[in-house]
């Protein structure tokens, strides 16, 4: 009984991480198209 | 260039996964079940470094906060941000790991524990201040607001942390390497060093990303007012 909790936390902190981690670089990469479609040239991303 | 340090972003980020993995490895397999809880203490790997890990965000919102009212350079509202945005998720985590290890151990998923109220409040404070900076279009003022709300948001952090020792609580006192088993000390150690590593990445890459996005921004305000101007 006890390991299911213990599953669920890990299972927990791994689908935040990932998920986190995952949405963090889809953002990065979408401000990185973004902004290198945008700015000026010579312009320092 | 840019590739090649989007490229290194994501190196990075899969090899601090990695790391903690290893390090919830050697905690969960190197250390004996604790004498009252059994098994049920290994859940301390992943909610002690959440905890930490979401208050030393907060430490950074603080100090993106304090910096921006002081030099008003936009960099440190977008640091303050980029931290806050972190510091919710491993505040959440935090709350729903502790009420996962609650439920066997006290009984109940949840009570207003002076420990457990505060960090709810500490976390309904930082997503106010997000929705707050959603909500407010102007730069300059949704710095401005965000910094003071980011400022009282951190100064709920030491009572947070101070909570077990101020109030009687159902919640343990503070766990560190100083005050668990020593068996315990090192696998505590590595995962808050493994997390700490995590929050940097994430704290550091949604820093960039904010910054590039104003870029955009700015760039898009220079075009609708006449000068487009592509890279090529």
């Amino acid at each position: 009984m006890a390991n299911g909790y213990i599953y669920a936390a890990y299972a927990l902190t791994w689908v935040v991480l990932i998920g986190f981690t995952i949405a963090t670089v889809r953002r990065l990469r979408r401000a990185e198209r973004a902004a290198r479609a945008l700015a000026l040239p010579g312009e320092e991303l | 260039m840019t590739h090649t340090k989007g490229s290194t972003t994501i190196v990075g980020a899969l090899l601090i996964l990695a790391l903690v993995a290893a390090a919830q490895a050697f905690g969960v397999l190197a250390s004996a079940p604790d004498r009252d809880m059994g098994h049920l203490q290994k859940i301390m790997y992943v909610h002690v470094p959440a905890a930490w890990n979401a208050f030393l965000a907060f430490v950074v919102v603080l100090f993106g906060s304090v910096m921006y009212l002081w030099k008003r350079e936009e960099k440190w509202d977008l640091l303050a941000g980029a931290a806050a945005e972190v510091a919710a998720v491993l505040t959440a985590l935090t709350i729903a790991l502790g009420s996962i290890w609650g439920r066997p151990t006290w009984g109940v998923w949840w009570t207003w524990d002076p420990r457990l109220t505060s960090t709810a409040i500490l976390l309904v404070i930082i997503v106010g201040y997000l929705a707050l900076r959603s909500f407010v279009d102007e730069p300059d003022r949704r710095a401005r607001w965000s910094a003071v709300v980011g400022i009282l948001g951190a100064l709920n952090v030491p009572i947070v942390y101070m909570s077990v020792r101020w109030w009687r609580t159902l919640h343990q006192p503070q766990s560190s390497p100083s005050t668990v088993d020593p068996a315990y000390a090192w696998g505590l150690r590595l995962n808050a060093i493994a997390f700490l590593l995590v929050m940097i990445w994430l704290v550091r890459a949604r820093y960039r990303a904010a910054r590039l996005e104003r870029i955009a921004e700015l760039a898009a305000e220079r075009e609708a007012l006449g000068g487009r101007v592509v890279n090529g």
